[in-house]
């Protein structure tokens, strides 16, 4: 039997979170898979703590704020300390559904890949997000694909499900900043596989998507230079495994 | 400013530019930390090359030399970089500060569960 952490970054999810966490757990485990999930709240400055203390749920409460990309990384570091066999990555805001997580991971393992990225954007169904953004998307996707060769369409979706491989990997390097798409680049540059798979994405809940409007094009000229410096960085040294 | 001088500082701001990427590259600076040096630096190969329409703004606010001028500018950066790194370090500086306070919060509890331990044996 295989053991599958879900790993929910949380920032400022008082009202999502609750039905977050009770859609993971309303996934059953079978023979094949035992599924476990982890709430990481990133030192939110709302009721969000209150929320897991009261409901009992599985968490880790930051110290500090760290972002995306430090919350994530946590959980890839708990998944190697206890042994995972998967690592999911799913949003705290409720976008994403758990049901697919038992169909990425036979994927994953029919195409020998070590990532599998969920994807709104190849079926074209359900929460398509803004305009700006969609644009936005596109760009890295298009820069994503003249550095690493791949075409990934949801460069920015936070829905992934990692083999251990991958996971000891992104525990030991993983960007604080946009960690999305430069982790889409890091992994093909050291070899690892990477695949995209059709999801349908949940509309927003509540609370406010952290990327908004006009800051999307501050957000690409980052990003982008972000990407160009992730290309060129010299190979992880340690690929043990 | 003689064109010697323009080759000159055109090289060493090329060459610091060189020295951030190699260091960017060998995972010593981080992206966001370095982003303000280099659109610094970039800025001022952009000067570099327009040096004609430098020469009038330069004369236009009364600076005595184009070089002057420039390093004027050069000086702003520099300051505005030093700004920047404030702000990291009072940051930084505060995160310690929870850092250290939550870990002290957190051996007190973990004190009192060995202590609750001992008691039992």
């Amino acid at each position: 039997m295989e053991r599958v952490l879900i790993i929910i970054p949380a920032y400022n999810e008082e009202k999502a979170i609750e039905n977050t966490v009770s859609s993971v757990n309303s996934l059953v485990s079978s023979d094949k898979y035992h599924f476990d999930y982890l709430v990481i709240n990133d030192c939110s400055k709302d009721n969000t703590l209150k929320v897991l203390e009261k409901n009992r749920f599985n968490y880790i409460n930051l110290p500090c704020n760290l972002g995306i990309g430090g919350a994530v990384q946590t959980g890839y570091l708990y998944s190697i300390a206890h042994g995972y066999d998967y690592t999911v990555q799913i949003d705290g805001d409720g976008q994403h559904d758990p049901k697919y997580i038992e169909e990425i991971i036979e994927k994953l393992k029919e195409t020998d890949a070590d990532m599998a990225i969920g994807s709104r954007f190849i079926t074209n169904e359900g929460f398509q997000s803004s305009g700006m953004r969609q644009i936005g998307i596109r760009i890295i996707s298009f820069i994503v694909k003249i550095l690493t060769r791949k075409t990934i369409r949801d460069v920015t979706s936070g829905y992934r499900v990692c083999n251990k491989k991958m996971t000891n990997y992104f525990s030991r390097n993983y960007a604080d900043d946009y960690p999305e798409p430069e982790a889409i680049v890091s992994s093909i540059k050291n070899g690892y596989k990477v695949i995209e798979v059709p999801v349908v994405m949940n509309e927003r809940e509540s609370g406010k998507s952290s990327i908004s409007g006009f800051k999307s094009i501050y957000y690409m000229i980052k990003v982008s230079l972000a990407l160009l410096v992730s290309y060129n960085k010299r190979k992880d040294e340690y690929n043990v495994y | 400013m003689s064109i010697s001088l323009k080759i000159f500082l055109f090289i060493v701001v090329v060459l610091f530019l060189l020295i951030i990427f190699s260091l960017l590259k060998k995972g010593t600076l981080k992206i966001k930390y370095s982003i303000m040096c280099i659109f610094m630096s970039l800025a001022l190969v952009i000067v570099f090359i327009f040096n004609k329409s430098i020469e009038k703004i330069s004369m236009f606010f009364g600076f005595e030399n184009t070089s002057n001028f420039i390093f004027f500018i050069a000086i702003l950066f520099i300051l505005l970089i030093i700004v920047s790194l404030s702000s990291t370090i009072s940051n930084q500086s505060e995160k310690i500060k929870t850092l250290s306070q939550k870990l002290g919060i957190l051996e007190e509890r973990v004190r009192k569960v060995e202590d609750k331990n001992d008691d039992k044996i």
